[in-house]
This record gives C-alpha cells, structure tokens and sequence, in this order.
C-alpha cells in the first residue's frame, strides 16, 4: 500500500466521523489534525469509529485485517493514534 | 426543537448523536438514557418535557433475558418468553404515557450468526422465536394512541457498510455499525415529520423517460417503453405501481410535462400497459411551459403548500431549476437507470404518518370529483348560484373515539386554514378536554352531489366569564371557500348564543402558512378589536350561508 492509499482511507475515516457531527464542527482533512490527546478533537466514541472505519477501509482496500486498536499502539497518550500522518505511518507498518 | 431521548440496552450514543447532527427538519436534540440502565430507566424516567419524544432500541437478549438464556443453550418454552415480551410491552405504555410519542425498534439478531442453521425456523429456532416475539410485541402495541414500532431490519438492509461488525461490540458496546445508525436516525426522524404533519402529500412526475421510456410527441404512445418483453419497460411499469401504492395512502400524483397536452393524455387513456390513468390523478399541467411555474398552478389548484410536495423528474436540469425556484419543494436525486425508479420512490423518507385514515385512502377519489366540481362550475353566473348547485351537506358531530383518528389528523397536518396551528397527538386532545368541563371539539363530515368530502372540518372552544373563545378552527384545504368556514362561525356563535354568552371570540396565530385563515377572518365579519383578535357579538345571530344542510349526529 502507499501512502497516498493510506491518507485516503484516512480522510475517508473523517468522513464517517463527520457524519456524525454538526455542521459548524466537521473535521477539516488536514494530515496534522489532532485527534486525541490534549487539544484533540475527538472524544473516545468518535475516535474509535475513526479507526474502526481506518481499519474497514483498509481491509476493503487490501484484504488485509489490521487491528490498530491492540495494547502497543495505543500508549499512554494515543500518539500512534493521534493524527492522521501517525494513523498513515501504523496502517503502513501494519500492512507491509 | 424537539427533543429526542433515546433508551436503550447498548451503547446509543452513536444513535442520539446521527439524531442532534442530522439537518432535515425537525432539528432535533436528542440525549441517551445511561448505558446499561434500561430496566430502571423504563420504569422511572426522568422528568421530560411534553414535546419529547422517546426512542427505544433494544437487543433481543437485552430487552428479555430469557431469550438470551435461549442463545445460551438453554430450552426456554415460547409461551415464557412470549409472556416476558408482554411484561416488556407493558413498561413501554408506561414509559409512553408522558411523551409525545414513542418509537420502538423491531428487535434483529445483534451477531453475524446461522443461529441453529436448518433448524433456525423450527419451533425452538432462534429465528423462529425472534419472529413470535416481535408479533406479539407488536400485537400488545398495537393500537396504542402514540407508540410506533419501527422497522429495525430495513436499516440493517440499507446500510451502506456491512450492518454488524463484533469489534463495535467489543470496544464501544454497538451491536451495529455507524451506517445503521445513520439510517435509524433518518427513519425516526422520518416518523417525527409524519407525528408533526410535515410529510409530503403530492408527488408531481414527469412523463417522458419517467413515467414511460421514450418521448411522446416524436414516436406516439404505440412506441412507448412501458410494460412488455422489455425490462426497461417493466421498470417503468413497476415505477408507476409504486406511485399507484402511494395513492392508496393518502399520497397524491400529479403531472407536470412540456408536451402537447391532447398528446399526453390519449397515451394515458390508450396504452395498455399504462398502469396510472386520469383516474389516479389530482390534477396535472401539460404545456410548454416553465415546469416550476406549472408546479405553482398546479399546487394553488389542489390548494396545497409547495412543502406539501415532491417532484420526480429524469431531466437534472429541469430538476434543478424547481430546486433553484421552489426550494420548499423537495426534489430528489433521481438515478438514469429506469430499473431504478420505483426502489428510488419507495425509499423516500418524507411520506410518513401516523394513521392511515378512511379520508386517506379515498383521497385520489376526492380529487377527482373536486376536478368534476370545478369544471361544473364554468356554466353559473355566479359563485353563490354554483355553491347552491353543489348541494353542500355538513354533519357535525362531537369528537369521539369513532372520529378522534382523523381529528387529530386534521390538527397535525392542515396548515392553511388554521386558526391557532395547535399541534396535538389523540391523547393531548382528549387531555385538553378532559381537563375543563367547559371545552368542547365537534368533527364536520362534509358531502356534495359529486361525493363525499369525509371528515374535513374540526373546531374546538371553550368558554369564560368573557364569552366562548374558538380555539382550533381547522379546515381541510379541500373543502375551502364553499361556505363551510362561513358555517363552522354558525355553529359557534349559536353554541354560544344557547349558553348565553355575549360574544365569540377567535385569536389567530399568524404563521407562514395560515393567510387562507387569517383572510377568512378578516372577511367573517368579525371586529378586529386588536390585531388578530376577531370577535362577534352574540345579540346577533351569525347567518348560516343558505347553500349549506347542516345536520347534528
């Protein structure tokens, strides 16, 4: 996969998000949007949707199951979860 | 803003937040019950307001646990679980009892599973029982003035990603996923529309390459698509049965095309796989006109509102310009594919309603007789003469349980001829009379020589110190203009002479939509003793118009 494969599944993650969101506080497509964290944007329900939705868009795009939900990426501060540049990086490690 | 307050056995955030986000109207504010609270939630509520409505979306094995002792393995007989679903539909009505209304899902199977696979249907099958149990909770539900069961498994089958994924399960306790709960949230707000009068009552359709293949005037009806050893004219056969099912709910079909008019109507009348003929229709514009202009006339003359209306037409430009001209119509995208067109019509979220009324389903033939009506009306001198020639007969009768359906009806729907735009549910309405003595709410039955117009009118009031105060006058757009609002006045004002009140007194509410209303009573004859206050008073008698048979159930 490249990564413009993998920002793309990304950004089509924030759709899904988006689509739960009002109007006035949609999520731009940004690769240094901060999800989680200290000023992150999304709160534990949306986030999980996000990656679940990074991980149904990598499978459809793939065939390759990823789970980037497990202990080793989600640290103290989700940095691996934290912006959609980070979230690109883990898909790639995950499915190369 | 309505408010929504959603209860349920898993995590609902995802439903309420689809509810708060989603921008068709009602905008709405919706809330969830604490997770994993459902049992203690049902029986004690919190305090919510009177305009809240409830939704309540429960997993089978949540809502009765012996079913999920049955998932477990166990044998659990059906008459126990049947009895469980009964004790489950009974803290329902309770729950209802202070809402507005109540939307309760069908249950669904929440896992990707083959349940009990070849004996999945036999009589200890998991399938099998799922299906007892949402009858009979449809069965005890039934009936019930302001709960709604809605259809769960629909928005399993239109989800645009797969409906269940385990792992929403696992990490956010969501038997479902997002698309799902996209889909309930339109369809409950689908069934808020309906529960406020906000649904769509006319759908307009094109004719060329929409409701037939081919275009009329350059090949005659002959050479039509529609119907035939031909799947595109099966679609567009199959297209014009799904509006023809719309006309048997209430729902009226007109036309508007750029055709010659003489042209359009013998390919109705003469082809014989046509399945909509002049019969099924309340009214249509044939000419080369602009079609929004078309539009306009067209719902002046069904004295309907253009938020009334839904218009199909292949053709994206001329789609475009209605939107452009007429942004309250709503016009849909509508797919190239013909074979398309009938799910297309059939998923439309805007024709929801509450009740499905006798008035509903003769409503295309009232149409009809209205088209009749009118065109008898070319030959008199004057309206007075053609008034007296209908014969109008008027049956008013006090709201009970026999009309009470098509009262409230009335209530939540008509928006031009509406005195005070009250909204009220069956049970507010009985509420609001029970809680005086003194209130009172009559039903007028309307018919003339060309048919019967059903239960049109409703006028409500209630009397003071000061006089009887009209609060809901409410008149169908159908039977405006011949004489019944003129009556409706009589009634009160003679209800009002026999309990020997001085005055009649009629407070409008303007609205974007009510100036049929407000010009009525401008012209009644009332003083206007302050803007939008007309009053009568009852030393003398309000005439009641000469063309009209009043008769008492």
């Amino acid at each position: 996969m490249d990564r413009q494969l993998a920002f793309k599944i990304v950004y089509e993650a924030i759709d899904v998000v988006n689509g739960s969101r009002a109007p006035d506080s949609q999520l731009m497509k940004s690769p240094d949007l901060v999800f989680s964290g200290e000023d992150g944007s999304l709160d534990s329900l949306a986030l999980t949707t996000l990656v679940l939705a990074v991980e149904r868009g990598v499978r459809e795009s793939t065939g390759k199951e990823i789970d980037l939900l497990v202990s080793d990426n989600v640290d103290g501060d989700m940095s691996t979860l934290r912006t959609p540049t980070a979230i690109v990086e883990l898909i790639l490690q995950k499915v190369a | 803003m309505p408010d929504v307050y959603v209860v349920s056995d898993f995590n609902a955030e995802m439903i309420a937040r689809y509810l708060t986000t989603d921008q068709s109207p009602p905008i709405c504010a919706a809330s969830c019950a604490p997770y994993g609270q459902l049992f203690q939630t049902l029986a004690a509520p919190p305090q919510l307001g009177r305009d809240c409505y409830g939704f309540v979306w429960t997993r089978p094995e949540g809502a009765i646990p012996d079913y999920a002792r049955l998932l477990e393995g166990h044998r659990i007989a059906p008459e126990v679980l049947l009895a469980r679903v009964d004790d489950f539909a009974a803290s329902l009505k309770a729950f209802a009892q202070p809402l507005k209304a109540l939307f309760v899902a069908t249950w669904v199977r929440s896992d990707v599973s083959r349940g009990m696979g070849m004996l999945d249907w036999s009589q200890d099958g998991y399938a099998y029982l799922l299906a007892k149990m949402n009858v009979r909770l449809a069965e005890n539900l039934a009936g019930i003035k302001g709960i709604y069961l809605l259809d769960a498994n629909r928005w399993l089958e239109t989800a645009r990603t797969p409906a269940r994924d385990r792992k929403y399960w696992f990490t956010m306790k969501s038997p479902f996923t997002e698309s799902v709960f996209q889909t309930a949230a339109r369809d409950v707000k689908a069934a808020i529309r309906g529960c406020v009068g906000q649904s769509r009552k006319l759908v307009i359709v094109d004719l060329d390459d929409t409701m037939w293949g081919g275009v009329v005037g350059d090949q005659g009806w002959q050479d039509l698509r529609l119907g035939g050893h031909d799947h595109i004219g099966e679609a567009f056969v199959e297209f014009q049965q799904a509006l023809k099912e719309l006309t048997a709910r209430g729902i009226q079909v007109g036309l508007v095309s750029k055709n010659d008019e003489s042209v359009a109507l013998e390919a109705i009348d003469s082809h014989p796989a046509m399945v909509l003929r002049r019969s099924d229709l309340a009214g249509w514009r044939i000419n080369w006109n602009d079609k929004a202009q078309n539009l306009v006339d067209l719902i002046n003359d069904l004295n309907l509102g253009l938020h009334s209306v839904v218009f199909i037409d292949d053709n994206p430009t001329e789609r475009g310009r209605v939107r452009e001209a007429l942004p309250d119509v709503l016009v849909p995208d509508w797919p190239k594919d013909p074979t398309r067109f009938a799910e297309t019509l059939r998923m439309l979220d805007c024709f929801d309603q509450p009740a499905l009324t006798d008035e509903d389903r003769a409503r295309t033939r009232m149409y009809v007789q209205d088209r009749e009506r009118k065109q008898s009306g070319s030959g008199f001198a004057s309206l007075d003469e053609w008034l007296l020639s209908l014969d109008v007969k008027i049956e008013i009768a006090p709201v009970n349980g026999s009309n009470l359906k098509r009262t409230a009806q009335l209530l939540n729907k008509t928006s031009q001829m509406n005195l005070s735009n009250r909204r009220l549910a069956e049970n507010e309405l009985l509420q609001w009379l029970a809680d005086r003595s003194d209130r009172k709410a009559y039903a007028m039955s309307v018919a003339d020589r060309f048919g019967d117009l059903g239960l049109t009118g409703v006028i409500t009031w209630h009397c003071g110190e000061a006089g009887l105060e009209i609060v809901d006058f409410i008149l169908s757009c159908r039977a405006m203009g011949r004489k019944v609002e003129e009556t409706m006045v009589h009634i009160a004002v003679e209800a009002a002479r026999e309990a020997g009140m001085p005055k009649v007194t009629a407070r409008a509410m303007p609205t974007k939509r009510n100036s049929p209303c407000l010009d009525f009573w401008h012209r009644s004859g009332f003083d206007e003793t302050e803007p939008n206050l007309f009053l009568w008073r009852t030393s003398n008698p309000y005439p009641k118009p000469e063309c009209i048979t009043l008769e008492r159930a």
